[in-house]
């Protein structure tokens, strides 16, 4: 093999490894190659040639870590589709946003403070399910305060259930564990959020401590959650700024 | 460490009572806020409903946690959840004999949760006018982090504090003086509370470490930054003085252990060993800081040589609570989309696999083609014939009806008939039609004005499973007179009997 083709062939093996790593300690073999990637310049190239042409994008580089990828554009292969993991809560619009609220959830009552974002704070949490769906109905309390002092009119029209707001669809929905007659409920918030957080591990950006009650973020989550956290805050700019131009 | 408040002005010496506040206080507050941390998380205990925390003490058991945790932190890795679970676990098992292992272990698991999350506590700080500010200080004694994938449980280095019943001490004087005491101590022979200073001394080593460790972030953030000067960190070279000053004197020490023991008593020796296994473990741990901190000088320096580590700008983060989840609950379900999209970004990549089992039913529920503006294209039919060819052809049926014909009052076998045939398909067709002959309608036949009717009848011994076939018989169906009444009877009664029967005689095998 030439030179350049070997470096093709580590590259795209490192991202290989990469797209398959789990929270845990790297293998020797990959984190060599991370090494190789951090210290070799064609290497380093040819590697964010091929996760650019592949349709993804690195999200963090660190010798401890790895590469942490994800897709980028909506097209692309590599690219996580809710529906396909919950084809019964992506069937309504209310539904899809009372998911997307509880995945964004679960990202912030991990990292509640910005300082909790930076790449310096190596501290981790642990929470139990009860922990998210609190913080949703504390902050969706204090939303429904505000907005009833301000006289907003909350219910939407029964034709346009797309004028509802987040947080009434989430206090409209029960956090109950079990419904009036004793069945687990399907659609609780409680449910969501730990099918969520289920999800979240199955990527390896949680630890399951306990299975549906007790996880623990990890250093990948972290660099997500800044991923997040700073698109939301980006589309909410971006919206004040649709708004204003007229 | 964050000890001193960067804002903090020189004060003036407390001259006069109520002059001004004391900044000494307002710092030793603040160092205060981590002891009463136990206290409220006694607090907690005693509050709670479960009824399983009731018979243990917390504020023990949250000492025994931290020095878990403590004595077994290194640079790199320290105790895991689940060691240090069993440890405070085994501490409550001898608070309360009675209860059991399952017990033991939820309240060590409360515990360490209680320990792990942060509260914010008010102190009050000193102005840059000598007034009050009041200041907010989150604490938290443990927390958990991940180092190169292995999850360990750290304590802060105002915990350690705590443990030493220290209030705000500088690390570098505190370890001198505990060396002090303990050189004092020994030179006098009192090796029980040389000891004591011996276990002061350690925890001061490892309050260090944790500092040094922080350093060592700190110099590794300030080479992203670009500020690295071409030295190290005046503080890692402090620290670098300091370790050396350390081992030094810990040999020194060790020395003086030594030249003790020949004028100890027989009661020391309970004591001296234990000692200097602290002394050694100081020395270790030392030795190993002072081995990091010149490789992290090298590697730092190589690493900003090759220009691997891009300068960060340090961003200011959205609060994720307060802006970014607030900002979310307030839209309107009409934004899901939006959302859910910006989820999956966050969610990572994930090779595609090949048809998992939603995937599968994308690829069925594929819409179909909207018609085109002219209708489609005709596609030109062929046409197959949509049943089997006759089997048999007219001269065969006229030959097989013929031989029917043949038949007169004489019964006639039908096998005898069939070999009468011209071929196979000729016998097949004959006994089809022979068949027609099984019980007819006499009744009604003869209403038809017909007066002549074949008849087929089983033969004589026919059990259905040998099948000899049929006879076949013409029969004459007179006017009704008695006799041929009688006549009629007797047909009709072998009709019957022929109809009575379930099996169907094999036509074929009899044809031949």
């Amino acid at each position: 093999m030439s030179a350049v083709a070997e470096t093709s062939a580590d590259a795209g093996l490192l991202v290989r490894m990469s797209l398959n790593a789990r929270s845990g300690p790297l293998s020797e073999e990959h984190a060599a190659l991370v090494g190789r990637y951090l210290a070799e310049p064609p290497l380093r190239a040819a590697t964010d040639a091929t996760i650019d042409g592949l349709g993804l994008r690195l999200v963090h580089a660190s010798q401890q870590g790895g590469l942490l990828l994800t897709s980028a554009g909506l097209d692309s292969p590599f690219r996580m589709r809710l529906a396909d993991f919950f084809p019964r809560q992506t069937t309504g619009v209310q539904r899809r946003m009372l998911l997307a609220c509880a995945m964004v959830a679960s990202f912030v009552a991990f990292f509640p403070r910005p300082e909790d974002l930076e790449d310096t704070n190596e501290r981790l949490r642990r929470r139990d399910v009860d922990d998210v769906d609190r913080l949703v109905r504390d902050v969706s309390a204090r939303l429904d305060a505000e907005a009833r002092a301000a006289g907003e009119e909350l219910d939407p029209p029964i034709d346009e259930p797309d004028l509802a707001r987040a947080w009434t669809v989430w206090r409209q929905t029960s956090n109950s564990k079990k419904g009036a007659d004793g069945r687990e409920r399907e659609v609780g918030t409680r449910q969501v959020v730990v099918r969520c957080l289920d999800l979240l591990a199955e990527q390896g950006l949680l630890r399951t401590i306990v299975k549906g009650e007790t996880y623990a973020s990890t250093r990948r989550m972290q660099a997500m959650a800044r991923e997040l956290v700073g698109s939301l805050a980006w589309t909410q700019v971006a919206d004040v700024a649709e708004e204003q131009t007229p | 460490m964050s000890q001193v408040p960067s804002t903090a002005v020189p004060v003036s010496l407390p001259s006069a009572l109520g002059g001004a506040l004391d900044e000494a206080v307002g710092r030793r507050s603040r160092a205060l806020l981590y002891a009463a941390r136990i206290g409220h998380i006694e607090e907690a205990r005693q509050r709670s409903q479960d009824e399983r925390l009731r018979p243990y003490r917390a504020p023990e058991l949250c000492l025994h946690a931290i020095d878990a945790v403590a004595v077994r932190m290194d640079l790199e890795s320290g105790a895991t959840w689940e060691q240090a679970r069993a440890e405070v676990a085994a501490q409550a098992a001898r608070q309360h004999p009675a209860g059991s292992d399952d017990d033991h272990r939820h309240v060590a698991e409360w515990l360490l949760r209680q320990l792990t999350d942060e509260q914010d506590a008010q102190w009050l700080d000193v102005g840059a006018d000598g007034s009050a500010v009041h200041r907010t200080h989150r604490v938290f004694l443990l927390y958990e982090t991940e180092q190169s994938g292995l999850h360990h449980l750290r304590a802060r280095d105002q915990a350690i504090n705590v443990l030493v019943d220290a209030l705000d001490l500088d690390i570098d004087s505190a370890q001198h003086a505990a060396e002090a005491r303990l050189e004092h101590l020994i030179k006098r022979g009192r090796h029980d509370d040389a000891y004591l200073a011996a276990r002061d001394s350690r925890m001061q080593s490892i309050r260090f470490m944790e500092q040094v460790r922080d350093d060592l972030r700190e110099a590794e953030r300030d080479l992203r930054s670009e500020h690295w000067s071409s030295t190290v960190s005046p503080r890692l070279s402090a620290a670098l003085d300091h370790i050396v000053d350390r081992i030094r004197v810990e040999e020194r020490l060790k020395q003086l252990i030594d030249s003790a023991t020949d004028r100890a008593e027989e009661d020391d020796f309970r004591w001296i060993p234990r000692t200097i296994e602290l002394l050694d473990e100081c020395l270790d741990r030392h030795q190993s800081l002072q081995q990091v901190i010149a490789e992290a000088r090298d590697t730092f320096l190589l690493e900003q040589q090759r220009q691997h580590l891009q300068p960060r700008t340090r961003r200011a983060y959205a609060h994720p609570v307060n802006d970014v989840l607030t900002d979310v609950l307030a839209r309107q379900c009409g934004a899901a989309d939006a959302l859910v999209e910006l989820v999956e970004l966050a969610l990572g990549a994930r090779a595609p696999r090949l048809l998992s089992e939603w995937a599968g039913i994308d690829l069925l529920a594929v819409e179909p083609h909207a018609p085109a503006e002219h209708g489609r294209e005709v596609a030109a039919v062929e046409l197959t014939p949509d049943r089997e060819p006759l089997l048999f052809t007219s001269s065969q049926v006229a030959a097989a009806g013929a031989l029917l014909e043949q038949v007169g009052s004489e019964p006639v076998a039908l096998a005898t008939l069939a070999a009468r045939a011209e071929d196979p398909a000729a016998a097949h067709a004959l006994a089809l039609l022979a068949l027609a002959h099984r019980s007819p309608e006499l009744g009604t036949l003869h209403g038809q004005g017909i007066r002549s009717a074949l008849l087929a009848v089983p033969a004589d011994g026919d059990d259905a499973l040998t099948s000899p076939g049929l006879l076949l018989q013409r029969v004459e169906l007179t006017e009704p007179d008695a006799d041929a009444e009688a006549d009629a009877r007797d047909a009709e009664r072998l009709a019957d009997a022929d109809a009575a029967r379930t099996g169907e005689p094999d036509l074929v095998e009899a044809a031949a």
